[in-house]
C-alpha cells in the first residue's frame, strides 16, 4: 500500500499550501470527484476555505483516518472539536459544504442546533450575534402566532 | 475572487449561512425549538416558514402534552403558516394518538404542497385508513406507515414512489386490482400479514426487507418474478425460518439476482441455517453477507451438537454457498461460541473473501477475539477488522 501512496496539494484562499495523502483528502466528495475525473493537476485550489479552517478540517480527517482508534476516543475528539466560537463553527460549516463532507457538515449543524435548543430568543441572539430587525409590534405578533413554542 | 469567496470572508454569523444549511440546522432540533427561532429576525422567520421537512416526533408530542395543548391544533397551525413546498412530513409517537380526521387534514394539505416523504407512525389503537388522494400524489417518493390500512382503489398507482415501508399495516385488496409501483426500489415489511395477496407490479424493486412477516416462502421465489430480481435482501430470523415452512428445497427453480443478504436477529437453528444456505446457493452473484446479532435459542449440548453435526455434514452445501462471498459483516457481536464457530466456518470455506468486519455489541472486552486470527482461511488475504 505505502508504495502507491499519492499526495495532493491543496491551496487555500490565503495562498497556503497543504500536502495531504490522497486517501485522506478524498473524504471530501468535491476533491474525490476531481480526482476521479482526472481534473487534478498539481495544486487543487480551495477558493472558499482559509488556512485556519483547513487546518481544523485536516485535523479531523487525520484523526478519523487513523487505524485502531476506538469509538470512545473518536467521540471525545469530536466533542472537543465542536467546542469552538460560533464564528469558527460558521467557517467550518461553509468549508464542509464546499468540500462536500457530509460527516463534518452534519456534526457542525448538530452543534449549532444543540446550542439553540432550550434557549430563549434573547439568549440565542446573544450566542450567535443575531441582529433583531423586527419592530416590537412585529415581534409581538410573531410570538403570538407561535405562542405554543414559547410555553 | 468569486462572490462566494467574498461572502465567506465578510460574514461570520450563523444567520448568514445558505438557506439550505439553516434548514438542516432547524431539522436537527425538535420542532418547538425550531418554531422559537421564527422570532429571532426576518431571515430566521423566513427559514422557519419554508422549512422543507416538518417532523413532529416523540419529544414534540411530549412537549405539547406537557403544556396541555392539542397536538392536532398545533400541527394545523404550523401547516397554515407554512409557505413554499413541504417536502417531508413526519408524525411519529409511540404514545400519542391523532384522530383520523386530523391526519386526513394534514395529508390533504401536504399532498397539495409537493410532499415527497411522508411518515405516519402513531400509537392509534385502530388502524388509520389512508385517504384515497394520497395514491395519486405525483410528488410522493417515500412513504412509511405504521398501523395503517390501505384500501386499494382500482389499479392503484403511486407514480413516483421509490421507497415503501409498512409496519403492522394491512393492504385491503379488491379482487383483481393491482398496485402499480413503477419506480419502487425499496420495500420493507415489518409485522405485516397477507401482503402477498396483493398483485404488486414493481419492475424496479431491488431492496427487500422482511421482518417478522411470515408470508414469503421459498415457493414465492419460484413463482414471483419480483423476488427473482431483488439485489439486496434482509430477513430476520423468524421470517427466514418461515421461508422453509414448505420443505427447504435443494435448489430453487430460478437463479436469484441477490448481491447481498442480511440476516438480523439471527436465532441460530438447523432450520434457519439450512434456509440461509439455500438462499446463498441459489444466488450466484452474492458477494456480501451481513449478520446483525446472533441469538442462540437453545444452549443445551444436544442442540449445539446437532448444529455442528449439520454444518460438518453439509460441508459441500456450505462450500457452494460461500463460493462468491467477498465481505462478511457481523454486528452486535458478543463473542459467543456459536458466533466464533460461524466465523471459523466462513473463513475456512470462502475462497474469495476480502474482509470480515466485526462490530462489537458494546464496549465489552472480548478476550478470545484474537483467536480469530489463528483460524484457517481459504482466502489467505482476507482481512479481519473489528471495532
Amino acid at each position: 500500500m505505502s508504495s502507491s501512496t499519492k499526495f495532493l496539494t491543496l491551496k487555500t484562499c490565503d495562498d497556503k499550501k497543504f500536502v495531504l495523502d490522497e486517501a485522506i483528502a478524498v473524504r471530501s466528495q468535491t476533491i474525490k470527484n476531481m480526482v476521479e475525473d482526472d481534473c487534478v493537476s498539481n495544486v487543487i485550489p480551495l477558493p472558499n476555505v482559509n488556512s485556519k479552517t483547513m487546518t481544523k478540517v485536516i485535523e479531523y480527517w487525520k484523526k478519523h483516518s487513523e487505524e485502531g482508534v476506538s469509538k470512545d476516543v473518536l467521540m471525545d475528539f469530536d466533542k472537543a472539536f465542536v467546542k469552538v466560537h460560533h464564528s469558527i463553527l460558521h467557517a467550518l460549516i461553509l468549508a464542509a459544504n464546499f468540500l462536500n463532507d457530509k460527516e463534518i457538515l452534519d456534526m457542525m449543524c448538530q452543534e449549532v442546533a444543540d446550542r439553540i435548543k432550550g434557549k430563549t430568543p434573547e439568549e440565542i441572539r446573544k450566542e450567535f450575534d443575531i441582529k433583531n430587525d423586527f419592530t416590537p409590534e412585529e415581534e409581538e405578533e410573531i410570538r403570538k402566532e407561535n405562542a405554543w413554542a414559547f410555553e | 475572487m468569486s462572490e462566494v469567496a467574498r461572502n465567506a470572508r465578510k460574514s461570520t454569523t450563523i444567520g448568514d449561512l445558505p438557506n439550505r444549511i439553516l434548514h438542516t440546522i432547524l431539522e436537527f432540533m425538535p420542532i418547538q425549538d425550531a418554531g422559537r427561532t421564527s422570532v429571532l429576525s426576518k431571515k430566521w422567520m423566513h427559514i422557519w416558514s419554508t422549512l422543507p421537512h416538518l417532523v413532529f416526533g416523540p419529544l414534540s408530542f411530549k412537549y405539547v402534552s406537557n403544556i396541555g395543548a392539542s397536538a392536532a391544533t398545533i400541527i394545523h397551525k404550523i401547516l397554515m403558516q407554512h409557505t413554499g413546498n413541504n417536502m417531508g412530513f413526519h408524525l411519529i409517537s409511540s404514545t400519542c394518538k391523532l384522530a383520523q380526521s386530523d391526519v386526513d387534514q394534514c395529508i390533504i394539505f401536504v399532498s397539495k404542497h409537493g410532499i415527497q416523504k411522508l411518515t405516519l407512525d402513531m400509537a392509534n389503537d385502530e388502524n388509520y385508513m389512508l385517504p384515497n388522494r394520497i395514491f395519486t400524489c405525483a410528488t410522493l417518493t417515500h412513504l412509511k406507515l405504521s398501523r395503517c390500512i390501505f384500501k386499494l382503489p382500482d389499479d392503484t398507482k403511486f407514480p413516483n414512489l421509490i421507497s415503501l415501508q409498512l409496519e403492522h399495516s394491512e393492504i385491503v385488496n379488491h379482487q383483481g386490482s393491482a398496485l402499480y409501483l413503477s419506480k419502487l426500489e425499496t420495500l420493507e415489511l415489518t409485522f405485516c400479514v397477507d401482503v402477498d395477496s396483493v398483485n404488486m407490479v414493481s419492475p424496479k424493486l431491488v431492496n427487500l426487507s422482511i421482518l417478522s412477516s411470515y408470508t414469503v416462502t421459498f415457493e414465492c421465489f419460484n413463482v414471483n418474478p419480483i423476488l427473482e430480481r431483488i439485489k439486496h435482501l434482509c430477513f430476520d430470523g423468524s421470517s427466514l425460518k418461515n421461508l422453509g415452512s414448505v420443505p427447504v428445497p435443494d435448489m430453487l427453480d430460478v437463479s436469484l439476482n441477490l448481491q447481498s443478504l442480511r440476516i438480523c436477529d439471527f436465532k441460530i437453528s438447523v432450520k434457519r441455517i439450512s434456509c440461509a444456505l439455500c438462499l446463498l446457493r441459489n444466488s450466484p452473484n452474492l458477494v456480501e453477507l451481513g449478520i446483525d446479532e446472533v441469538v442462540k435459542v437453545d444452549e443445551t449440548i444436544r442442540h449445539t451438537d446437532e448444529l455442528l453435526d449439520y454444518l460438518s455434514e453439509a460441508v459441500n452445501e456450505v462450500i457452494e454457498a460461500l463460493r462468491m462471498i467477498r465481505t462478511v459483516r457481523l454486528t452486535k457481536f458478543k463473542g459467543t461460541t456459536t458466533e466464533m464457530y460461524l466465523i471459523k466456518v466462513m473463513l475456512a470455506h470462502s475462497p474469495e473473501l476480502e474482509r470480515v468486519i466485526i462490530e462489537k455489541r458494546n464496549a465489552t472486552y472480548i478476550p478470545h477475539l484474537k483467536e480469530l486470527l489463528s483460524y484457517h482461511r481459504a482466502s489467505p488475504n482476507a482481512e479481519i477488522k473489528y471495532t
